[in-house]
């Protein structure tokens, strides 16, 4: 469940019945909350207002032309225009900084206001203050780390109708219209479900008739269409696209109905693909059904079924998967091919808040991963692992690496011990307090860098130290690795004298693997929950196959 | 019934959160459960798109049973033909 408000400088009723059901779709149950409009700052800031004793997990603000435009402004007097404009932005700032996760958005001027000025010179000039304002707002991201703008302007280019029905802003105080009410919940329920860490990780693409023109196997290499020319440029786009995706962090699959061999060829040899064998984290080219296919595919990245995304453009493979696995978000790619790149990126599946470093090469780590766990030419597990030349390294977090962590917090669905428990907000906290300690955990083995694949918050008390989440990707765990990392807080712990070590526990549907890690290394119950190990004697729970490298750099 | 009236009290118990067998067209809005100015807003937010009309608010907001809302859409439906 995820609690959100919304707080506007207009009615916005209509907006909340929208965004419930806009919510639902995207697989969130909300609780929501309308604040009485036009009193932002203060519900933003009063610590008894509504808002407060909500305690929303997000903060949709709304925004109209209106609380920025004086009601009675001069034309000629542009000048004090923009400085009323300032004003506001900056008393809204004030207001949201610090109070979590929140939402604003480029504010649209509505037309009515833009032809009060008569000279084109002039409105011209109006454009830009306004433009500044738009800009200045999405600038806030930069200054306050919690802080989201969604670019609402540009959004409603593609909206039919204006912005502004004058009959229910005159009558009701209602400043959008019902086609703009309805982009704008489309919209925020998308960031929502991005906030809750539900964003997609995987694509998986069709090849005949997706990917490129016609079936590979009958019109051969030279007789698909993919290249400059219609309607082949349409399926170089979606390809262009893809790798867009695959840039910023998704892992692309291709799931084709063909003969192995043709389709390795057409990667190698084609001239008009975009995309080549190495973009692909895996290839599922055979006869066999897709459902299974992709479950296959699911098991082998270790990424719930949930994060995929489907993308075929026949209504057989669709209705399969959909039947097989209701789960997998399916993209029907139906009509003119033209059309593919806007119905895959459509339901904004992939959108994060914010991607890093590790993003751009995730795709070359699931490979890797994937070759290690088909690299069987051991006798054991214990064995294979020793081959492994496994080195963890465990080491305080810096500046540079909050957004990873905030990140891996969100994107981790397995190992990690209490869902959603820190904002990137609280993360920076841990990183800086004297009394808390945020570790940041690498690893790096025979066949690759993995760099940084998860995190501790920790609180330091003088007899006991707590464990107040601990996330690790599920690229990595169950090798050894979150043994490891513990071990490398325990000698901390011990050293600065702790007694204990008590750890925080949080259950779900989902991270059953992390509920049996802390009492498989000796951890017990504790009341009322979570978890406890003693420190005297000092246990050991690192496995003998891993290196632990320590850090200490605390440049934060 | 009108073809409007018929969809219209569908739509006029949907948006009132009335069962549809207690909407009529001798229903006055003003005695339905959930009734006021927002759901009378969300009402319109349904009624123009369906019927492709725009209406005048103030008529709108004067109309006091189904039935006669019917008639103004349709009216408005003549004159914009």
């Amino acid at each position: 469940m995820t609690r959100v408000a919304v707080v506007a400088t207009f009615t916005a009723d209509g907006v909340l019945r929208l965004l419930r059901s806009a919510l639902e779709q995207a697989g969130i149950e909300p609780e929501l909350h309308l604040c009485p409009f036009g009193q932002v700052e203060t519900e933003l800031t009063a610590p008894d207002s509504g808002l407060a004793r909500f305690a929303p997990d997000v903060t949709l603000v709304l925004l109209h032309d209106g609380a920025f435009l004086p009601a009675a402004w001069d034309p000629t007097r542009l000048d004090a225009v923009e400085d009323a404009v300032r004003a506001r932005l900056e008393s809204l700032e004030s207001a949201i900084a610090g109070r979590g996760t929140v939402l604003l958005h480029t504010v649209p001027l509505s037309r009515v206001e833009q032809r009060t000025v008569v000279s084109y010179r002039g409105r011209a000039a109006l454009g830009r203050l306004w433009r500044r304002l738009n800009s200045a707002l999405l600038e806030l991201p930069d200054r306050h780390p919690s802080v989201h703008v969604l670019d609402l302007e540009a959004v409603l280019v593609d909206e039919p109708g204006p912005v502004r029905d004058a009959r229910l802003y005159r009558y009701a105080s209602m400043a959008w219209s019902a086609p703009a009410e309805r982009a704008y919940a489309r919209e925020a329920a998308a960031f929502c479900r991005a906030v809750a860490g539900l964003s997609a990780k995987v694509l998986v693409l069709d090849g005949d008739n997706t990917l490129w023109g016609g079936v590979v196997g009958d019109d051969g290499l030279a007789g698909i269409e993919l290249g400059p020319l219609y309607p082949g440029n349409a399926h170089v786009d979606l390809q262009r696209r893809a790798l867009a995706l695959r840039r910023q962090g998704v892992l692309l699959a291709l799931a084709s109905k063909n003969s192995a061999g043709v389709v390795d060829e057409l990667l190698a040899e084609h001239p008009g693909m975009v995309l080549r064998a190495a973009d692909f984290v895996a290839k599922a080219v055979n006869w066999q059904p897709k459902d299974g296919n992709l479950r296959e595919l699911a098991s082998e990245l270790n990424v719930g079924l949930d994060s995929f995304v489907f993308a075929d453009d026949s209504r057989f493979e669709r209705e399969l998967v959909r039947e097989a696995l209701p789960s997998v978000r399916v993209v029907p790619l139906d009509g003119d091919p033209a059309g593919f790149s806007d119905l895959v990126l459509a339901g904004d599946h992939f959108a994060v808040l914010d991607t890093t470093e590790t993003d751009r090469s995730r795709t070359d780590l699931y490979r890797a991963r994937r070759e290690r766990n088909s690299s069987a030419a051991f006798s054991s597990p214990e064995e294979y692992l020793h081959g492994l030349e496994l080195v963890v390294s465990v080491r305080e977090a810096t500046r540079y690496d909050l957004p990873r962590l905030v990140q891996l917090s969100l994107r981790t669905n397995q190992f990690v011990m209490v869902r959603g428990a820190h904002s990137e907000a609280e993360t920076q906290e841990y990183a800086v307090s004297p009394d808390r300690l945020l570790l940041v955990i690498s690893v790096s083995d025979r066949f690759g860098d993995e760099g940084v694949v998860g995190g501790m918050w920790v609180s330091r008390g003088e007899r006991a130290w707590t464990v107040d989440n601990f996330v690790l990707s599920c690229r990595v765990f169950s090798r050894g690795v979150e043994h490891t990392a513990l071990q490398a807080l325990v000698d901390r712990a011990f050293a600065a004298g702790a007694e204990r070590l008590d750890a925080a526990f949080f259950g779900s549907e989902r991270n059953q693997p992390a509920a049996a890690f802390y009492p498989s290394v000796g951890f017990s119950t504790r009341e009322p929950s979570g978890y406890t190990l003693p420190l005297r004697p000092p246990p050991v729970v690192r496995p003998a196959w891993a290196t632990l490298i320590e850090g200490e750099t605390a440049d934060v | 019934m009108s073809d409007v009236l018929t969809d219209l009290v569908g739509l006029v118990a949907e948006v009132s959160r009335t069962r549809p067998h207690e909407v009529t067209g001798a229903s006055r809005f003003e005695q339905l459960a959930e009734w006021g100015s927002m759901a009378a807003l969300r009402l319109l937010a349904e009624v123009e798109p369906r019927w492709n009309v725009r209406l005048d608010l103030r008529r709108y907001l004067a109309t006091e049973t189904v039935a006669e809302l019917a008639d103004v859409i349709a009216q408005e439906r003549l004159r914009s033909a």
